[in-house]
C-alpha cells in the first residue's frame, strides 16, 4: 500500500473545470472604503464606540466588543511596514523577472493593516519599520489599484 | 513525485484498511466515521469528504465531516473523540484525506481564493508571501538567523527518511548550506524550509473504554483534547506569536491535568509546514518561552535522540515525509500513537514517552488544534 509511483508518463490525467464563477459584494464598509479611495484618496478607518480601538481595513463590527462601529476617519501621516517579503516566483511557481516587494503597512494607534507592493525602493535596503506612503494612480476605480504601490515619504 | 495514481476515494480506503487492520477489526466494528480534508478545491471535488466517504467506510454508517481547514487532521480526531466520549458511539472510524496533485496549475490558485476579495486577491497573494510575512515578523522580534530555521528543517528532512510514506525527494539528509543555498521563494521563505504539494490520507480508530476492555485491544488514550480561532483578519493578529495555539494549548493541557507541559509532554509533533512554525508553534505550545525555542534549536533539545529535551517531530513531519494538508496532520496523531506504543521503529525516540501532543494549524491561518494521547 506504500508503494509510490515514479513515473508521471504512467499517469493518464483527465482535466476538468468547475463550471462557476462568482461575484462578490464589497459589502458595507468596503464600498465605503472604496469610495474613499478613488474619489478623495484617502484610507478609512472605523472606530469602535465602546472601547475606541480603530481598524483598517474598517468594518462594520468590533470582534472583541461586538458592537458596531461608527466614527470613520481617514488615517494621519504615513504607515510603516509591519513586516515584508521579497518574492522570486509568480502564482503559478513561474521564476519572476524582477523581484517583487509586498509588506503590509500599519498605521500607529490603528489595529490591523493593509498589504500592498512597495515601489521606489531597491528590495536590499526595505526593513521593518520603515515609513511608507501611497503612490495614488491617476486613474481610479474603486479598487487596491487605486493605489499603485507604497513608497518612502517624497520629502524624507 | 506526488503519490497521484489513486483517486481520494482510493487514497481514503487505503488508510482507513489499514488502521483497521491494525487494530484487529473490520468496517461491521465500527459505529460512526468522521472525515476530514482541507479546502474542496485542492481534489476538485465540491463536497470532497461526502464524495470519498464510502471509501472512508461510512456507508449505512452514521457519519460527519468536520472541517477547521489545514486544522482539520489533528480536529477529526477532537470530533472522533466526542463521538464516542458522548457515549453515542463505541468506535468512530477517523479518515483524513488530500490531494493536492489534482489542482493546476498550482494549488496556490486555490489558496489565492481564501483572501479578501477587494483588499488582498487583487495583489495575487498566496500562502507562502502570508507566511513570508509572518516568518520575518518572527524573525525580526526575536532575531532568529535563518541558519535556525536551516536546522529545523535539516532534522525534520533526517527524520522523515524512516518514515514509510514519505514523499520522494522530500526527505534527505541535506547539510545546512544546501539547505541555507536553496532558493529564495519568497523572502524569507526558502525551497528547502518549505512543506511540499502531496497527495495523501490518513486514519484512526477511537473506541470505548467499555468495548477496548472486551476486545482486549492495547490503546493509546486520548488525554486532552483543545481548539480555538483567533481573528480571521490576518493583518490584526499578533504575527509573531500564535495566540491561538495557546489557547488550544491550555484547553487540553487542563482536560489532560497537565500542570507543567515541559515535564509532562515527553514528545511532540508540532505542525511543520514552514520550518520556523514548529518553533512558533512549539512556543505557542508552552513548550518553550516567547522566542526560546530557537535557541534550544542549537541545544538539540528537539533532535529525536534527545535525553533530555522534548523530541520535535520525529516522524518528519510536513517537510521530511509530505503535507497533504488534513491527512498531514493525522500522521502527526498517529506518530504520536506509535511513539507511545514503541512501534515506531527506527524514528522511535530514545527517551522514554508516557504522554505526547500532536498540534495542528489552519483555517484562515487562525486556528490551533491539539491533542494529548497517553499510555
Amino acid at each position: 500500500m506504500l508503494d509510490k509511483i515514479s513515473k508521471s508518463t504512467e499517469l493518464k490525467p483527465w482535466r476538468g473545470n468547475i463550471p462557476i464563477y462568482h461575484r462578490y459584494t464589497l459589502g458595507v464598509a468596503g464600498e465605503r472604503f472604496f469610495k474613499a479611495l478613488r474619489d478623495h484618496k484617502q484610507i478609512l478607518a472605523s472606530a469602535c464606540p465602546n472601547c475606541r480601538q480603530r481598524f483598517i481595513p474598517p468594518k462594520i463590527y468590533c470582534e472583541a466588543c461586538f458592537e458596531e462601529t461608527r466614527d470613520w476617519s481617514t488615517v494621519e501621516g504615513p504607515g510603516y511596514i509591519k513586516t515584508f517579503t521579497v518574492l522570486h516566483r509568480s502564482l503559478e511557481e513561474e521564476p519572476l523577472e524582477r523581484p517583487v516587494v509586498v509588506a503590509l503597512i500599519a498605521w500607529s494607534g490603528v489595529r490591523g493593516g493593509l498589504l500592498h507592493r512597495l515601489g521606489e525602493v531597491d528590495p536590499s535596503g526595505v526593513k521593518t519599520g520603515l515609513e511608507v506612503e501611497p503612490q495614488w494612480a491617476e486613474v481610479r476605480t474603486g479598487s487596491m489599484d487605486d493605489i499603485q504601490f507604497f513608497r518612502p515619504p517624497l520629502n524624507s | 513525485m506526488r503519490r497521484a495514481l489513486e483517486t481520494p476515494k482510493e487514497l481514503a480506503f487505503e488508510a482507513a484498511k489499514a488502521a483497521l487492520d491494525d487494530a484487529g477489526l473490520t468496517i461491521n466494528d465500527i459505529d460512526s466515521v468522521v472525515a476530514v480534508t482541507a479546502p474542496d478545491a485542492f481534489d476538485g471535488v465540491h463536497m470532497n469528504t461526502e464524495y470519498f466517504a464510502d471509501g472512508a467506510g461510512a456507508k449505512g454508517k452514521p457519519y460527519m465531516r468536520s472541517y477547521v481547514g489545514g486544522g482539520s487532521g489533528v480536529f477529526g480526531v477532537i470530533n472522533g473523540w466526542y463521538h464516542v466520549a458522548s457515549g453515542h458511539f463505541d468506535t468512530c472510524l477517523v479518515v483524513a484525506e488530500e490531494k493536492m496533485s489534482s489542482a493546476l496549475p498550482h494549488p496556490q490558485g486555490a489558496f489565492n481564493a481564501i483572501y479578501d476579495q477587494f483588499l488582498e486577491r487583487p495583489l495575487g497573494v498566496n500562502l507562502l508571501w502570508i507566511f513570508a510575512l509572518e516568518m520575518n515578523r518572527y524573525m525580526h522580534t526575536h532575531q532568529v538567523p535563518m541558519e535556525t530555521f536551516a536546522r529545523v528543517a535539516q532534522k525534520n528532512k533526517r527524520n522523515g527518511m524512516d518514515h514509510p510514506s514519505s514523499q520522494s525527494g522530500i526527505s534527505g539528509d541535506f547539510t545546512i548550506q544546501q539547505i541555507m543555498d536553496s532558493e529564495v521563494m519568497a523572502w524569507p521563505v526558502q525551497r528547502l524550509m518549505v512543506s511540499p504539494i502531496s497527495d495523501g490520507a490518513g486514519a484512526m480508530v477511537l473506541a470505548s473504554e467499555e468495548f477496548v476492555r472486551k476486545r482486549g485491544l492495547s490503546p493509546v488514550w486520548i488525554e486532552g483534547v483543545g481548539w480555538n480561532l483567533d481573528t480571521s483578519y490576518w493583518t490584526d493578529r499578533d504575527l509573531y506569536y500564535p495566540r491561538y495555539v495557546e489557547k488550544a494549548a491550555r484547553m487540553a493541557y487542563d482536560m489532560a491535568g497537565v500542570t507543567d507541559p515541559r515535564r509532562d509532554i515527553h514528545v511532540v509533533e508540532p505542525y511543520d509546514p514552514f520550518a520556523y512554525k514548529e518553533l512558533h508553534h512549539l512556543e505557542g505550545l508552552q513548550l518553550a518561552d516567547k522566542g526560546q525555542a530557537p535557541r534550544l534549536v542549537e541545544e538539540g533539545f528537539w533532535d529525536r535522540d534527545t535525553e533530555v529535551g522534548i523530541p520535535s517531530t520525529p516522524s518528519g513531519g510536513l517537510m521530511g515525509v509530505g503535507n497533504p494538508i488534513a491527512a498531514a496532520g493525522m500522521m502527526k496523531v498517529t506518530e504520536i500513537f506509535w511513539q507511545l506504543q514503541g512501534r515506531a521503529g527506527k524514528r522511535q525516540v530514545k527517551r522514554e514517552v508516557r504522554r505526547g501532543l500532536a498540534q495542528a494549524w489552519g483555517d484562515l491561518m487562525q486556528v490551533g488544534t491539539v491533542v494529548i494521547l497517553g499510555k
